[in-house]
């Protein structure tokens, strides 16, 4: 109970350094692990580069080519950052409007589900068609992928406010205004958060589907290139880089988080992390 | 009901402070209309301490609420002075704190005072929290408090506007039960210094008998008031308390009316017909 005090304090953050330590150490070990059984595989199979490549053949088709695969990776990155951005920003709009009139909850939720429900990817030939070959359909893919966790999650902690606190806000003739910034929202944080942690990984594959299907540029252009001249290696460096940069992105998305709800008790912090 | 009865009724002749006037109220459960209170009629005096005391689903709860002006009456009247009335008539402490658990435990103090006006709110917030013990906390946030220190944060959120009523919905029913009898003799104190009108709702007959000036008792299916009890115990009320007799007969007496009428066993959960 009660505040730590300065020296138990100081414990606490040592020990949880340590943990944090232990947790980089064991992941960086396990890659390890896998690149060896990846290497072990490769030699003992004899594998064709063309079929499996090995670890030291993808990393020299990396370090040749980091200059190309930086740029296609930067225009991948704008194209699902601005999906995910319209999603938070049209998701986030979407959840306010469901908690707030429950008639328009029952109008528009079963159609969010169906939408959710559609094999998106199918609607991808569409969305070139309709916003043209560059970035802005893939923008409109990404944004399709990634929009529903948001206005699920978002519209769950907007309405899971103790309804106590909401008849103490009615005491005090706080307007919906005031009740929404200093109680639905700062409240929904966590549950926005676990909608954003959903949503952004699943916003940079929409921008790689998009690629795939017709593009002119991005790491998902590139593979298809790479692939099509049968530079296996290459294809493999791809996707590898494109999923360091994704954890790099959801890593920061996770230290936001932290920064953000400091306030929550650490338990609660530690589960989700 | 004449007002000339109420104010015999509160066995003072002084003007009540909150008059309720035969109030009843009904509201749907699914498609069955539930009886919540009928009937239901009884003052408060300024300064005076009131416990209404009574099994769950006896429309206590409801009752608090309808005071508050939180909750319409089905019919019947609120009269209430206009001390009582507006932002800072009335102060209301909930079973749980409801604190904002990412505000620090001053910032919660001083709520209020960001929708209504208070003077001075910062060095009132500062005494408030001194009084309850809790001046060196100010800056802990909610969470690395015990439960009992959260509610006496949520006491001093009550009282910083300096309302005139407080009303109080079994705030020390989560507690242990050393942390609650604590409480009591805190609340007491408040009480007795600030010169506040208190409504109280409890389950605990202890803590009614404990606690009162007088004591509504009332009896679920629907809820209306058994008896309503002058508790005469010498104050100030300590430790000593319990072992007086009139102590026990209160409670006895209670205790039959409330626990040893035969339909009251089992009590479903939620309100009863």
């Amino acid at each position: 109970m009660a505040v730590a005090t300065a020296s138990r304090q100081r414990r606490i953050t040592s020990r949880s350094v340590w943990i944090r330590v232990r947790r980089i150490l064991g992941g960086v070990l396990f890659v390890g692990f896998l690149v060896g059984v990846w290497q072990l595989v490769v030699s003992l199979g004899h594998m064709k580069s063309y079929l499996l490549p090995g670890p030291a053949g993808v990393w020299n088709a990396f370090v040749d080519n980091i200059t190309f695969l930086w740029k296609a990776c930067v225009v991948t990155l704008v194209e699902a950052m601005a999906g995910f951005g319209i999603s938070i920003v049209v998701g986030v709009a979407i959840a306010v409007v469901i908690v707030y009139s429950a008639f328009l909850r029952r109008m528009i939720l079963p159609s969010l589900v169906a939408l959710n429900a559609t094999p998106k990817v199918a609607v991808a030939p569409i969305l070139i068609l309709w916003l043209g070959l560059g970035t802005n359909s893939k923008i409109g893919m990404s944004f399709l992928l990634s929009f529903f966790p948001i206005v699920i999650n978002a519209a769950r902690g907007l309405a899971d406010v103790d309804p106590d606190l909401l008849d103490y806000f009615r005491l005090i003739r706080a307007n919906p205004l005031q009740t929404f910034v200093k109680v639905r929202l700062p409240n929904s944080l966590p549950a926005m958060f676990d909608g954003f942690k959903i949503a952004l990984p699943i916003a940079i594959v929409g921008a790689v589907i998009g690629e795939f299907v017709a593009s002119t540029g991005g790491i998902g252009y590139q593979i298809i290139i790479a692939y099509s001249t049968l530079n296996t290696e290459l294809v493999f460096a791809a996707v590898i880089f494109i999923a360091v940069v994704s954890t790099v992105l959801f890593e920061l998305l996770v230290a936001l988080e932290h920064v953000l709800l400091r306030w929550r008790p650490s338990e609660q912090r530690q589960a989700v992390a | 009901m004449r007002e000339g009865a109420l104010s015999t009724e509160t066995g003072t002749g002084t003007a009540t402070l909150v008059a309720l006037e035969d109030v009843s109220k009904r509201f749907l459960q699914g498609r069955r209309e539930v009886q919540a209170l009928q009937g239901v009629t009884f003052g408060v005096v300024p300064g005076e301490l009131v416990v209404i005391v009574g099994a769950s689903g006896c429309g206590k709860s409801t009752l608090l609420k309808i005071v508050a002006g939180l909750v319409k009456p089905t019919s019947g009247a609120v009269r209430k002075t206009s001390a009582v009335e507006g932002a800072r008539g009335i102060g209301m402490v909930f079973q749980d704190p409801v604190l904002l658990p990412w505000r620090s435990v001053l910032k919660n103090v001083l709520l209020p005072t960001e929708v209504i006006q208070v003077p001075d709110a910062r060095a009132r917030a500062m005494e408030l929290l001194e009084h309850v013990g809790l001046d060196s906390f100010e800056q802990a946030l909610p969470h690395q408090l015990s439960g009992g220190m959260q509610q006496r944060v949520s006491i001093c959120r009550a009282l910083l506007p300096d309302p005139p009523l407080l009303l109080m919905d079994e705030p020390f029913g989560a507690l242990d039960a050393i942390t609650r009898e604590k409480l009591n003799l805190l609340l007491q104190r408040i009480w007795s210094e600030t010169h506040k009108t208190i409504l109280f709702v409890t389950h605990s007959i202890e803590e009614a008998v404990f606690l009162a000036d007088r004591i509504v008792v009332m009896t679920p299916r629907p809820g209306r008031i058994a008896e309503i009890i002058e508790d005469d115990l010498p104050r100030p009320r300590g430790v000593e308390t319990f072992k007086s007799p009139l102590f026990a007969d209160l409670s006895v007496h209670i205790r039959s009316m409330i626990v040893g009428r035969d339909d009251a066993d089992e009590p479903p959960a939620g309100p009863a017909e």
